[in-house]
């Protein structure tokens, strides 16, 4: 069983995207998936048609009085389940930190589902906070959306940073560049820079494309309704990529 | 809407539940949009026609524990896909792939030749272990899926109605078979549509769904295996005639076991077949009295050449399935690849010969006589006077042959000791077999409580017993093999060295198996064990002794 949290400090980066889309291929290719969305915008419950609700909310889940696993909704794809978000979520920092180790918390909360399912995707929220630093403690690989753009070195450093400086077990942070434009320079070097310095950024690029827009309209993963896009076969190509990526 | 043909329960409260119905005939999709309206609407799929295929093992070891495995070969350029279902129809994994090339007799893989390594064969593996998976049943389908969606446009359940394509040649089976799906979270929803879908769909399927009808159409049933008879013996059965039906079904036993030998599907009818010989042998060996002693003679002389011609195979099988898997003989990681490859080729020459052997007319003619003995003619001529109730029950005749071989064992194996030769520890191997085989034939006239405490020591006996002879026999093979292949040239030192190690454990292994030797037989021979084998029979009432 492999946890992976698409994460990154800024919003609006391809994280969901990036979690919708993996998840989607990761069920089609067998595994027993399941897509958490801890974001309390619930993107990803509004993309599979799912009710971002929770019942009891955020605190009658950390406190356990919700199970998880009663909580779970299947999508409209084999083998693909969504934990939904509810916008309670936004106060989850608040319910960790009133119980004992915060930090272990939602590794407890998916600990009764790691029989269930093969792999377990995390749809994080934009921020750095408790919430953050337990998903970090439960994923087995962050995967971070960067934006080729002039700060993304530094918000990279600072991700690397927190994430070696958070309380072990921690996940090994894999780095992958999104929305990418080809055709602007900034971004060609930004990638050519980064790429060449770090050795935790993915081969695979992700293309700004209107067609992982439609994603919202339309309601659907990008592999369900053009699977044969440049986008969507960097995804398959990014999801290669990410099997082969030893886990923390 | 056709005529509806069984009834069965429909379990709507179970969240998880899929519900199964079936029908003579086939819903149409008003039919359909009239059950789920207003509250949903339906989406409508493009039909399919796909190839369903249902593995499972020769004793069904998937279906034991609430699974079934299908393979979906669609036609066109739809992906094949592996499903693993509950009983119920619910897929609980879905994993593209197919077989990668079928195995010489037929449709029967090994795990690996039949799923890619992934989640579903992790799951699978521990289930299936050594055994392959045999294609149980076979049907095409045209399949048309309705999406049962919400007014957010959100699926709650999937309708899938299946019906065979060709009825003609299948004329058991029923029209159609509308399965409900509810998607995870929304079983409570799923549910309020069952009054109206069964109104317009049909009754409640049993479980298994397709596989189980058409399993009916060829008489079978799921699950449907036992490896060796149950004897439920009367205590006021003649004896002869006892012992005739322990020998019918250990025939029966054979005759059954023998299409799977014959077809190579699995390992395990072999070693159904040996057991079922061994026992017949045991049974005429030890209570044909009352018996055509010609006929048991014949007999006994037949089923000594049926087991000589069924060793080689099983013993190079055993050597076989000691190595672990490995997909390939080139793949020799583990050293082991060279001499998986010379047992498998050795093993190929001894399997045609046992299938000539069990196509000859001798194998026949062992039959025939295997009848005669179980038939009237089987009886030893008695004259006139004698009348059933002058013959010895089964009741009596038990006790004295299971306290006999109880003797003969404690006996023995009092005069063995850890360092003995192997052959001595064989030979109470043996007389162990003969006692649990007795045993087996007599259950249903012991007691239970004490009949399951003497087969528990007994049975521990036997286990340690069986280590030490299979641990020699397998090392005296290991060196035989080695010395063949040194003789035969070309093979790396590496494989040398691994046989060399595994000659180390298997040595270790036996040297543990006869330290534990004594614990095994004290335990077996102690006054406990023999207290529970005097109240064995002792307390069967007198009409279950046949004295009354």
């Amino acid at each position: 069983m492999r946890i992976i949290a698409t994460y990154n400090i800024k919003g609006g980066v391809g994280k969901t995207s990036a979690a919708v889309n993996l998840a989607c291929l990761s069920a089609s290719g067998g595994s027993r998936t399941l897509l958490w969305d801890l974001d309390p915008q619930g993107a990803a419950s509004f993309l599979f048609r799912v009710r971002p609700k929770v019942r009891g909310g955020v605190k009658a889940l950390v406190k356990g009085r919700t199970l998880a696993g009663r909580a779970i909704k299947g999508t409209d794809f084999d083998n693909l389940d969504l934990l939904p978000a509810d916008f309670s979520y936004r106060n989850m920092d608040l319910e960790l930190d009133s119980g004992k180790r915060p930090t272990r918390r939602l590794s407890g909360l998916l600990n009764p589902l790691t029989s269930e399912y093969d792999t377990i995707f995390v749809d994080c929220p934009p921020s750095v906070s408790l919430v953050s630093e337990g998903v970090l403690r439960a994923a087995d690989t962050l995967l971070v959306p960067v934006v080729p753009a002039t700060l993304s070195s530094r918000t990279l450093d600072q991700l690397t940073k927190f994430v070696a400086t958070a309380k072990p077990p921690r996940p090994r942070l894999l780095a992958f560049f999104s929305m990418v434009d080809s055709r602007r320079r900034l971004h060609r070097d930004t990638i050519a820079l980064l790429s060449a310095s770090r050795s935790d950024i993915a081969r695979t690029t992700i293309p700004a494309a209107s067609l992982v827009e439609q994603m919202g309209p339309r309601r659907l993963p990008l592999l369900a309704f053009a699977p044969r896009s440049p986008a969507a076969l960097a995804y398959q190509q990014l999801w290669i990529e990410l099997q082969s990526f030893p886990s923390g | 809407m056709g005529k509806r043909i069984v009834t069965g329960a429909t379990d709507i409260g179970n969240a998880a539940r899929a519900m199964t119905f079936f029908s003579d005939g086939y819903p149409s999709a008003e039919a359909l949009a009239d059950a789920v309206s207003p509250r949903y609407q339906l989406a409508q799929d493009p039909l399919l026609t796909a190839r369903h295929q249902w593995f499972d093992t020769f004793d069904w070891r998937l279906h034991r524990v609430g699974l079934s495995l299908e393979l979906s070969v669609p036609e066109g350029r739809q992906q094949t896909q592996f499903l693993l279902r509950d009983l119920n129809g619910r897929v609980l994994q879905a994993t593209p792939g197919g077989p990668r090339g079928s195995r010489r007799h037929g449709m029967a893989f090994e795990l690996g030749e039949l799923i890619a390594d992934g989640p579903l064969k992790v799951r699978l593996a521990p289930l299936v272990e050594v055994r392959v998976l045999l294609q149980k049943a076979s049907l095409s389908l045209g399949s048309r899926q309705y999406r049962v969606l919400d007014r957010r446009g959100k699926t709650i359940a999937r309708l899938v109605i299946e019906s065979p394509t060709d009825r003609v040649r299948n004329p058991g089976l029923p029209g159609s078979l509308t399965r409900l799906v509810p998607v995870r979270g929304y079983a409570g929803r799923a549910a309020e549509l069952v009054p109206a879908i069964t109104i317009q769909v049909g009754n409640a399927a049993p479980p298994g769904g397709w596989l189980h009808f058409a399993l009916a159409a060829s008489s079978l049933t799921q699950g449907d295996y036992s490896g060796q008879p149950k004897w439920q013996l009367t205590p006021e059965m003649p004896a002869p005639e006892a012992i005739q039906k322990v020998l019918s079904d250990l025939l029966e036993c054979a005759v059954r076991n023998r299409p799977g030998v014959v077809a190579d599907t699995d390992t395990e009818f072999l070693h159904d077949l040996r057991v079922a010989v061994r026992r017949a042998r045991t049974a005429l060996k030890l209570l044909s009295a009352g018996l055509a002693p010609d006929l048991v003679a014949q007999l006994q002389a037949e089923l000594r050449w049926l087991s000589d011609q069924t060793a080689a195979t099983r013993d190079l099988d055993c050597h076989l399935l000691a190595l672990t898997p490995s997909p390939a003989p080139a793949a020799d990681d583990d050293g082991t690849g060279h001499l998986r490859a010379f047992l498998r080729l050795r093993r190929n020459l001894a399997q045609k010969q046992l299938v000539r052997e069990l196509q000859s007319d001798r194998w026949s003619n062992a039959c025939n006589l295997w009848r005669a003995v179980v038939s009237a003619e089987g009886r030893v001529p008695r004259s006139g006077v004698d009348s059933p109730e002058s013959l010895p029950t089964i009741a009596e005749v038990a006790p004295v042959h299971v306290r006999r071989a109880f003797r003969r064992a404690r006996r023995l194996g009092r005069s063995v000791t850890p360092p003995s030769p192997a052959a001595e520890l064989h030979a109470l191997r043996r007389r162990c077999k003969e006692l649990r085989y007795l045993l087996e034939f007599f259950a249903s006239l012991a007691e239970p409580r004490p009949l399951r405490l003497v087969l528990n020591q007994l049975k521990a006996l036997q286990d340690t017993l069986g280590a030490i002879q299979d641990t020699d026999v397998q090392i005296m093979a290991l060196q035989a093999f080695a010395k063949e292949m040194e003789d035969a040239g070309g093979i790396p030192f590496s494989t040398f060295m691994t046989m060399g190690a595994a000659v180390t454990l298997l040595e270790v292994r036996q040297n543990e198996a006869r330290a534990q030797f004594v614990g095994r037989f004290v335990a077996f021979s102690d006054r406990s064990t023999r207290d529970q084998m005097a109240s064995l029979f002792e307390t069967s009432p007198p009409h279950r002794l046949g004295l009354l």
